[in-house]
């Protein structure tokens, strides 16, 4: 009984000591990280912000940062993640941090299909991160985003690049990898895509010739039966002596249908280039996802 | 050895108290920060989270400010409306209770709200209040109880003069735009087609249609002349051409002025909103 007293003070130094050990970010850290191994990527988004507002270490603060991004990027919240990311201040860091922040700015615009973004950053990746470890890392994305831009030439470049720093050492991986990279980019599997200006001036020169171009055969026809329609009556007006209705009529259609005509041409050479591409370069991402990402 | 250990407790008691304290004025500040950055639905999320924040008033508040940040009106005007009398922030939320009353189109129940502020409020807030009272009354087109308010105003305050002016301004638009007649454009159109628009202020389509009815006019004629049988296929084909044209532009002519009418006094709602909503966030800033 006499030791009760020493007892309680120690208890009362005890809490103390938890009080203040047991601080708040550790405590906010916690709840984040648990939340994302739960899949509550939101409720993890929230409490990684908020550790950052509270942390003071810059080192801290930009992990939770980098964690909240990646929180975001999972919910498809790619501006969310993009803005969180280009708060992170890159003056005086090392160059893995740069290389993660810039990485992932590109990728979330690749994923919000922004390629033009894409291609800001990676720039801004290559120009600030001088270790060639980490800018290998990022030439996957490079390929990925050239062939989006229908620049298959530039990607394959790429990839051999990627090829030749990832198996130098080994020369029967090199050699099978090159192998498969020229057989994905065959000058004959390589889509053949539509000139749009050339569709246009086809449809101008002979009404319905762009619509053939893009492939888009019945619309051609109809386009120059409509357009020859149009002359029609404007003729049948002019022989018929219903001179103000055919020209006036014949006139209207006309400018109806061959402009329409040549809009329309336009219109179907971007469709086509870009459903096309696109079923080619879905192809592409997969045999690049197979021979480069283990 | 007793002393010590009411000292330990005293002094745990107080720990803790000034910890409860500093935690809740951090969550404070930092869902004050997600607000401003706009990240609105984060900060919802952790208002939602009951051990954030103790106080029902400044829940309230910031509950309600966020929902008026997403534009969400109705939600915020509701949530805002249970800022107590007693609350720091009871003048500020009833503002902007009212103002999202406002924005929710609900002017009426907007006017009746004035009337919960207290009368020494309602003394120190005078000017904002006025300002706000004037344009609730020119939403609703009450020209002779906005023209009273605004007799009144002394063009002192810096923070007010400018949307004051615009409101008195805006006060003449809506009295000038408001006399145009849907039923005198359809009128016009039918003597002249296209006068109806042009009287609309659309001189585009005024042309377009003068331009349409008159060439199958003179289609009709036309046909007419050459075959000298109102019953032959051409006049009737153009005649019933003709019909459907002009019918089609009287109809038009009244839809247009009162579209007009509607475009306008949506505009000129959307100023007055302005013009309560800038000196709010001026005052409260």
């Amino acid at each position: 009984m006499k030791f009760l007293p020493a007892f309680t003070c120690l208890l009362f130094v005890f809490l103390n000591r938890q009080i203040y050990s047991n601080n708040d970010t550790l405590r906010l850290k916690q709840h984040a990280d648990s939340s994302f191994r739960v899949e509550n990527f939101f409720e993890a988004s929230v409490y990684y912000q908020k550790l950052d507002f509270f942390l003071i270490g810059e080192h801290g603060k930009n992990q939770a940062k980098l964690a909240a991004a990646n929180a975001n990027k999972i919910l498809k919240h790619y501006d969310n993640a993009i803005s969180i990311l280009n708060t992170i201040n890159l003056n005086d860091v090392h160059d893995s941090l740069i290389f993660e922040v810039k990485y992932q700015c590109a990728l979330l615009n690749y994923l919000k299909n922004d390629f033009l973004q894409v291609e800001v950053y990676l720039n801004q990746l290559n120009y600030l991160v001088s270790d060639s470890n980490y800018t290998t890392r990022s030439l996957i994305l490079q390929a990925l985003n050239l062939n989006e831009q229908y620049k298959w030439e530039a990607a394959k470049e790429k990839l051999l690049i990627l090829n030749s720093r990832l198996y130098r050492n080994d020369s029967i991986v090199f050699s099978k990898k090159r192998t498969e990279l020229d057989s994905m980019y065959a000058t004959k599997q390589l889509p053949k895509l539509k000139n749009t200006n050339k569709a246009i001036k086809m449809s101008s020169l002979i009404p319905g010739l762009g619509q053939c171009y893009t492939k888009n055969y019945g619309e051609g026809i109809a386009s120059f039966v409509s357009v020859a329609s149009s002359v029609g009556i404007m003729a049948a007006g002019i022989v018929f002596q219903f001179y103000f209705t055919g020209i006036a009529t014949g006139n209207m259609l006309l400018g109806k249908f061959y402009l329409g005509g040549i809009k329309r041409a336009e219109f179907l050479a971007e469709k086509y280039n870009y459903t096309i591409a696109k079923s080619f370069n879905q192809a592409l991402k997969l045999r690049i996802k197979q021979q480069f990402i283990p | 050895m007793k002393i010590i250990v009411y000292i330990l407790v005293i002094k745990f008691a107080f720990i803790n108290a000034t910890r409860m304290i500093s935690q809740i004025n951090q969550n404070y500040e930092f869902i004050n920060y997600l607000t401003q950055n706009d990240k609105n639905k984060e900060a919802l999320f952790l208002l939602n989270q009951l051990n954030e924040i103790k106080n029902a008033d400044t829940l309230n508040f910031l509950k309600g400010y966020n929902y008026y940040l997403m534009k969400r009106p109705d939600t915020a005007a509701f949530i805002l409306s249970k800022v107590k009398a007693v609350s720091n922030l009871y003048t500020k939320a009833k503002c902007f209770e009212i103002l999202n009353l406002l924005y929710a189109k609900k002017e009426k129940l907007a006017l009746v709200k004035f009337d919960d502020f207290c009368k020494d409020t309602a003394v120190i807030y005078l000017p904002i209040l006025n300002t706000m009272r004037a344009g609730n009354y020119l939403l609703l087109r009450k020209y002779e109880k906005f023209d009273s308010i605004n007799n009144t105003f002394r063009y002192e305050d810096f923070r007010l003069t400018n949307e004051q002016m615009k409101l008195k301004e805006l006060c003449f638009k809506a009295k000038k735009d408001y006399n145009k007649s849907p039923i005198k454009a359809a009128l016009l159109s039918s003597v002249v087609p296209g006068l109806g628009k042009f009287y609309a202020g659309k001189k585009g389509a005024a042309i377009a249609s003068f331009a349409s009815t008159t060439a199958l006019g003179l289609m009709v004629f036309e046909s007419y002349y050459r075959t000298k049988n109102i019953k032959s296929p051409q006049v009737i084909t153009f005649g019933t051409l003709f019909t459907f044209f002009y019918v089609g532009n009287i109809f038009g002519s009244y839809f247009s002025v009162q579209q007009q009418i509607k475009s306008i006094n949506g505009k000129i709602n959307n100023e007055i909103l302005a013009s309560i909503h800038v000196p709010i966030i001026r005052f409260f800033k």
